[in-house]
């Protein structure tokens, strides 16, 4: 098949569904090649701006924070002036599929997750609505039996840790299992899809009244179990007489298939076409630049042509990188995966990560070097190819987990990449 | 271990096929595609027993889909399932909707009407829902004759190129008529095509019914054509994308002994007719005026092969048809799992999402390349429905 | 001040095998343990237990014990035991001349070497690779060293014998010759235990030279680092030795759900040496390749480290010093009341606690026989009990359970009765709540780390990623609080794996770490949360 499309965009996580939003808003012809449905639907659905630099939270408004970046950081090439561009455009696509992202007045919303903890984030669905925490004096923190990963008990006594919130009052219940005789362990999604339905959304409303004349509390914190779509989150927080506030959890995390579908829906009606179950492994470059990607399929190679191409493969997780024993290359052109100081990889795979787990390693923010256009570089500082742009955690120069940057780097710099491949053709 | 057993080791239980697998969606009784899949090969392989809840997989391969890490989850699932069921020999239901081309074969001395009455009178259902396949399916009825003997008999032209066809079970023995569309679409591309006498049931629905031996049978029968035709030059494709997968991924991942010389190359017919269309040898412009609304659904073993939606891409081509997709998920049939009478309800619940977008697009028919998809379209949606060659030859053919 | 007859200092199979021992002969014991049960080399091998072929052309002696015990052990172990047999698969690089005396040797010491054709071992094993000219199958097996120490414990326990563990011993009082007691500060209260004995057993294994010192003893014993790799998948289901004389990386081992490999030996001075170096992984990846030539392409979960305590009174060292055992009564060298245990290796740790049982009760006048050799470790749970748990526990999750928890099961079960749900936390190993609950509330457990030594928690394909939360979850949903608080307890569980992940990070183990970051700092701010609560 050699049916030429003029931006192939690879990968189906944030940055890949983004650049591909981006790309076919320009009027171009779009396809997007997958293999995998990516990170973005199993997350938590937050969108993570920036909530640390070196260990040392982000106060106000993280976009006013970018500054204090180093000058390789994405976010710094992307520039303040394209982040904010790029997350209004998500903002807008998000809003108009039943998702709507917002953020709060002040400064990063400090989500509280199923391990009693805050995650500083920028943007989220309405459910995540944290701020709300500061208000409230009396919070019950509600579990449902038969979910495995989420106890109120952990919650509270995590909560009770953090010195700010100390005069919250927390109390815990339990709503009954609402699946009993699953024979699995309920997940937050299998009890979301279930709210879906008119039984499940009347299940969830009057155990929560039920435990509310039990136990009258000002808020109440719940698992990302809320439905999977902003019309019956609307219709639950209608229903109940104190605000809800949803945890960030664990994989399946329910808030980012939310995003997911939402930014899936805006493709298909864009009219992008989509290739799944392939996976990118060359590339035909000629000279300077790419004609065709050559993909793995269950019926053999494929190539794909186009005028430019978007690679939003992700990283180590994502399958963007290959790693071997002290080496680590992208995986479709072979470029070199460097440190965030542009150094190769240290020869001993020790040498690739701290002692401490949560010390700060050299493969998590290695990455393709890339210039302001999101082009590939060569060692010379020059672009590898004038037809290529990467996006998302492929980028190197960021650590996603310790900066809590994930989906606004790849929401940013998917943004850049669309669009300097929407010039090349 | 006496199967092939695919690795388990690529999963990093990142839960993306818990999330896409729509028997799980449907049913809570389901352990889900990790666990039956990567996580529990880990204790296959260390003796201990089987999963209660293996056999809800219906070997969709959304799971596969879904992955992002390369795991082949289905093939796993069915590796297990084939060992199960050396150790437990399968119901005869499951000998039954493994065997449809045999027992068609049967069958093939009494004429359609009575084999059809045979088969389709409500006491015949009765005992067939005795013995497992649920009453309330839709099940397909019996052609007059077989595609393949009626095509033997059929005159094509004097064309330039030949193409051979697999045909599949279901157009071979239920639905010669989206056979001869496509003949009809290949003839005026310029190709004969021809039906290699080997060519029999791909194996999938014995796979996917715990019979591996007789599915290697049947890939051996298969392989010597399909090899034969490769030393002659001769492009294979097929209209089903079951089979296509089947030949194409499924044979070499089971049976990697027999394909040491290289691996089968069967085409996506429909990938085929585009490529025509590139090379100049068909003409899309349409005889007729059709100005229909069409909502095409992809099945899943067509998304699964990595190569996008050439049906649709066919049809979007066509002048005159409104074209959506449906992207509504799976259709839940997979096969033969929705005859199942345990599993009925479940195939039903998998299919509601598509089944609703169908009802409410406005669309007078639907379309898929799928021929038990369509079935389960009709049943679910209420609406005919048409493989993706036959509205090609609605809009190109000249009416008398 | 606490009294007993005997103190048996180092808690690995053979100070608690003495220590069961002593408890089943009538004598008064009590065991010190500076860490938790088995957390020096007893639990760091690569649980095969010996048909002794691979001591048979060098040190027949150990070959022979091997074989005795081996069948002993299946007998009152089983549920340690997995009875999977072994090969020894000559390649052909490898020096025929020494497969032929090998046959020779195992015939002299009783090992059944039984030849098997090349083409049907491949079949066996089909993953082996195919330029295997000469394969025998053994009488090997495996053994989970950790388990079998916790099942002597609670054999051990019902006899009456103690074993106080994260005591570490501060010294040895002596009063004219002769010992009369110890002192062992309990490392997580700070407070100091005082116990007054007539006897003293050194079993420290690796740290028994330390040991030693305390009464003013000099011991020859000097601690060998071995590397090893756990493998994802089984992918023999054999043990898989390499027929040519003893060196490093020539055994595999089918491990319950993984594949163990190694091992390296290398001198070091440090008994508590047990991190393991990329240099040996990838060095015992080069040598295992041609016995399996795909293993580079089968994942690695972690490698891990741990030091032999080899005997070494003439200076060898490394593959040089004898693997056999050695008992010294210092009564030689004129301190009464105390011996010391060295070497060995875990497969013979019973007969090494019946030789030291046996000096020990020569010396107090105790005259009862040794009857470790018959006796079950385990009594097998009743057919109410399999039936009662196969209704709460999944289905083949049951004998997984049983052969873990022994003498608690029956316990376990009547618990889980009660409850609505006993779900599974840990997917990968198949741990259920009730186990863990169990296990945490043993007085000897003090942290999530305890407890997965004992269950499996988080031993698995995502290395903790997932029910390592759902632990904490669970116990503190049930009141089972640690000295942790549980948001830093499950960073140190994180931290313990993240040590074994490290040196064998790259390809699918590093993407397992990429996602369990996005999970526990991206999702959950468990980095974040460390530095902003109070503990």
């Amino acid at each position: 098949m050699s049916r030429t499309t003029d931006i192939l965009v690879v990968g189906s996580g944030m940055a890949g569904l983004a650049a591909a939003i981006v790309a076919r808003s320009q009027g171009k012809r779009v396809a997007l090649l997958s293999r995998g449905c990516g990170s973005l639907n199993i997350g938590s659905g937050c969108v993570d701006v920036l909530g640390y630099i070196d260990g040392r939270a982000v106060a106000g408004n993280p976009l006013d924070a970018l500054d204090a970046l180093p000058p390789r950081h994405p976010y710094r090439l992307v520039g303040r002036e394209g982040v904010e561009t790029a997350l209004g455009l998500l903002r807008e696509v998000c809003a108009r599929r039943d998702a709507p992202l917002n953020a709060a007045a002040t400064g990063n919303r400090r989500v509280p997750t199923i391990l009693g903890t805050l995650k500083p984030t920028w943007l989220t669905l309405p459910s995540f609505q944290a701020e709300r925490l500061e208000t409230a004096e009396t919070v019950l923190v509600a579990g449902i039996r038969g979910l495995k990963d989420s106890h109120p008990a952990l919650v509270t006594a995590q909560l009770r840790r953090y010195p700010h919130p100390a005069r919250i009052r927390w109390h815990e219940t339990h709503l009954e299992n609402p699946m009993p005789g699953a024979h699995r362990n309920l997940s937050p999604l299998d009890i979301a899809r279930l709210v879906e339905t008119a039984e499940g959304a009347a299940w969830l409303i009057s155990g929560l009244h039920k435990a509310l004349r039990a136990t009258p509390a000002d808020l109440v914190l719940l698992p990302p179990v809320c439905g999977l779509c902003g019309t019956t989150w609307k219709g639950l927080a209608a229903a109940v007489p104190v605000p809800l506030v949803e945890m960030a959890a664990l994989p399946p995390g329910v808030g980012g298939l939310r995003l997911y579908t939402a930014l899936l829906e805006e493709l298909r009606s864009l009219g992008v076409d989509m290739i799944e179950n392939a996976r990118a492994v060359a590339a035909e470059c000629d000279g300077g630049s790419c004609r065709a990607l050559v993909a793995e399929t269950a019926c053999g190679s494929r190539r794909f042509e186009a005028r430019a191409f978007v690679m939003a493969t992700g990283g180590f997780m994502g399958g963007g990188f290959q790693s071997s024993p002290g080496e680590a290359r992208e995986a479709v052109f072979g470029l070199p995966v460097l440190q965030a100081d542009g150094a190769p990889l240290p020869q001993r795979p020790e040498d690739w990560s701290d002692k401490d787990i949560f010390g700060s390693h050299a493969f998590a923010s290695a990455g393709v070097m890339v210039n302001a256009d999101m082009q590939p570089l060569r060692a010379d500082g020059a672009p590898a190819l004038n037809n290529v742009f990467f996006a998302g955690r492929s980028v190197g120069g960021y650590d996603f987990a310790a900066e809590k940057s994930g989906n606004g780097v790849a929401v940013a710099t998917a943004w850049r990449a669309a669009l300097s491949a929407c010039a090349q053709c | 271990m006496s199967i092939h057993h695919p690795t388990p080791d690529a999963c990093i239980a990142c839960t993306a096929c818990v999330v896409n697998c729509p028997v799980a969606r449907a049913t809570p009784n389901y352990l889900g595609p990790r666990l039956v899949g990567p996580a529990y090969e880990r204790f296959r392989l260390l003796g201990l027993g089987e999963e209660a809840s293996l056999h809800y997989c219906s070997n969709c391969k959304n799971c596969d889909i879904s992955c992002p890490h390369g795991v082949q989850v289905s093939a796993i699932n069915m590796t297990a399932r084939a060992e199960y069921c050396l150790a437990h020999k399968p119901a005869l239901r499951d000998w039954v909707l493994g065997h449809g081309e045999l027992l068609a074969r049967l069958l093939r001395p009494l004429p359609a009407g009575l084999k059809n009455f045979g088969m389709l009178n409500p006491l015949t259902r009765r005992a067939l829902d005795r013995i497992g396949i649920s009453a309330r399916a839709p099940m397909p009825a019996f052609a007059p004759e077989r595609f393949r003997d009626r095509l033997a008999k059929t005159y094509q032209g004097m064309q330039p190129r030949k193409v051979a066809l697999f045909p599949g079970c279901f157009i071979d023995i239920y639905d010669p008529g989206t056979g001869f569309d496509l003949v009809w679409a290949l003839n005026r591309a310029g190709y004969e095509v021809i039906i290699p006498k080997e060519f029999s049931c791909c194996g999938l629905p014995m796979i996917a019914n715990g019979f591996r031996k007789d599915a290697e049978k049947n890939a051996k029968r298969n392989l010597r054509a399909l090899q034969r035709m490769r030393a002659e030059g001769i492009p294979v494709i097929s209209s089903c994308p079951s089979c296509v997968l089947m030949h194409n991924q499924d044979v070499p991942e089971f049976f990697p002994e027999l394909v040491r010389d290289g691996r089968p190359q069967v085409l996506d017919a429909q990938a085929f007719l585009l490529d025509c269309v590139e090379r100049g040898e068909l003409s899309l412009t349409p005889e007729n005026e059709v100005a229909e609304r069409i909502i095409y659904h992809a099945p899943c073993h067509l998304r699964a092969q990595g190569g996008g939606l050439p049906g649709y891409e066919l049809l979007r081509l066509l002048p005159g048809l409104r074209v959506d997709n449906a992207d509504a998920g799976c259709c839940g049939i997979s096969g033969s799992y929705g005859f199942k009478k345990e599993k009925y309800d479940v195939a039903m619940t998998v299919g509601a999402p598509l089944f609703d977008k169908v009802r409410r697009s406005g669309a007078d028919l639907s379309c898929s390349e799928c021929g038990t998809c369509r079935i389960q379209l009709v049943h679910g949606a209420n609406r005919p429905s048409l493989h993706p060659v036959s509205l090609l030859r609605r809009v190109l053919e000249k009416r008398a | 001040m606490k009294q007993t007859s005997v103190v048996i200092i180092g808690g690995g199979a053979t100070g608690i095998g003495i220590l069961r021992d002593l408890s089943m002969r009538g004598v008064d014991a009590v065991l010190l343990e500076r860490g938790g049960l088995a957390h020096g080399t007893s639990s760091r091998f690569h649980g095969l237990l010996h048909s002794g072929a691979r001591y048979a052309v060098g040190d027949p002696e150990s070959a022979r014990e091997c074989i005795e015990e081996n069948f002993i052990m299946r007998r009152i172990g089983k549920q340690c035991v997995e009875e999977t047999e072994g090969f020894f698969a000559a390649l052909p690089e490898d020096d025929p001349a020494f497969a032929a005396r090998w046959v020779a040797a195992c015939r002299e010491a009783g090992i059944a070497a039984e030849a098997v054709d090349p083409e049907e071992a491949r079949r066996l094993e089909p993953r082996l690779s195919p330029r295997v000219r000469e394969v025998y199958r053994v009488p090997d097996s495996c053994v989970d060293g950790f388990r079998l120490v916790w099942h002597n414990a609670l054999s051990a326990r019902r006899y009456g014998g103690e074993a106080l563990t994260y005591h570490e011993v501060s010294a040895i009082r002596t009063e004219q010759g002769r010992v009369v007691g110890v002192e062992a500060r309990n490392r997580m209260t700070g407070e100091t235990v005082n116990i007054a004995c007539d006897y003293v057993v050194n079993a420290a294994g690796s740290w028994s030279g330390v040991v030693a010192r305390m009464a003013g003893l000099d011991v020859c014993v000097s601690p060998d680092k071995g590397t090893l790799i756990v493998f994802n998948h089984r992918f023999t289901s054999r043990v898989v030795n390499r027929l040519h004389k003893s060196s490093d990386g020539d055994i595999f081992v089918p491990h319950g759900s993984v594949t163990i490999f190694g091992t390296t030996s290398t001198p070091t001075d440090d008994p508590a040496d047990s991190a393991p170096t990329s240099e040996d992984v990838v060095r015992l990846l080069d040598i295992g390749e041609p016995l399996f030539p795909d293993l580079r392409s089968y994942r690695i979960l972690r490698a891990f480290a741990g030091t032999r305590p080899l005997y070494t009174p003439s200076n060898a060292s490394g593959r040089a010093a004898s693997r056999n055992f050695h008992i010294v009564d210092h009564m030689d060298e004129g301190l009464r009341g105390m011996a010391s245990i060295f070497g060995g290796k875990l497969t013979t740790y019973r007969l090494m606690a019946e030789r030291m049982s046996d000096l020990v009760c020569r010396r107090l006048g105790v005259t009862t026989p040794c009857r470790t050799a018959e006796e079950p470790i385990i009594p097998d749970p009743s057919p109410e009990t399999l039936e009662r748990a196969a209704r709460s526990f999944p289905a083949h999750g049951v004998k997984l359970v049983a052969d873990r928890l022994g003498d608690a099961f029956a316990e376990v079960v009547g618990n889980t009765a009660g409850e609505a749900d006993n779900g599974m936390l840990c997917e990968c190993e198949m741990v259920t709540a009730a186990e863990i609950e169990y296990v945490a509330r043993d007085p000897d457990t003090h942290s999530l780390h305890d407890v997965r030594l004992r269950t499996r928690l988080g031993m698995g394909t995502c290395q903790g990623t997932f029910c390592t939360l759902r632990a904490a979850a669970a116990l503190a949903e049930r009141h089972v609080d640690f000295a942790l608080s549980p948001g830093r307890d499950v960073q140190n569980f994180l931290q313990e794996r993240w040590r074994g992940l490290r040196p064998a990070l790259w390809d699918t183990q590093l993407k397992e770490s990429e996602l369990s970051r996005a999970v526990y700092l991206a999702t959950l701010n468990l980095d974040g949360a460390c530095r902003e609560q109070n503990n």
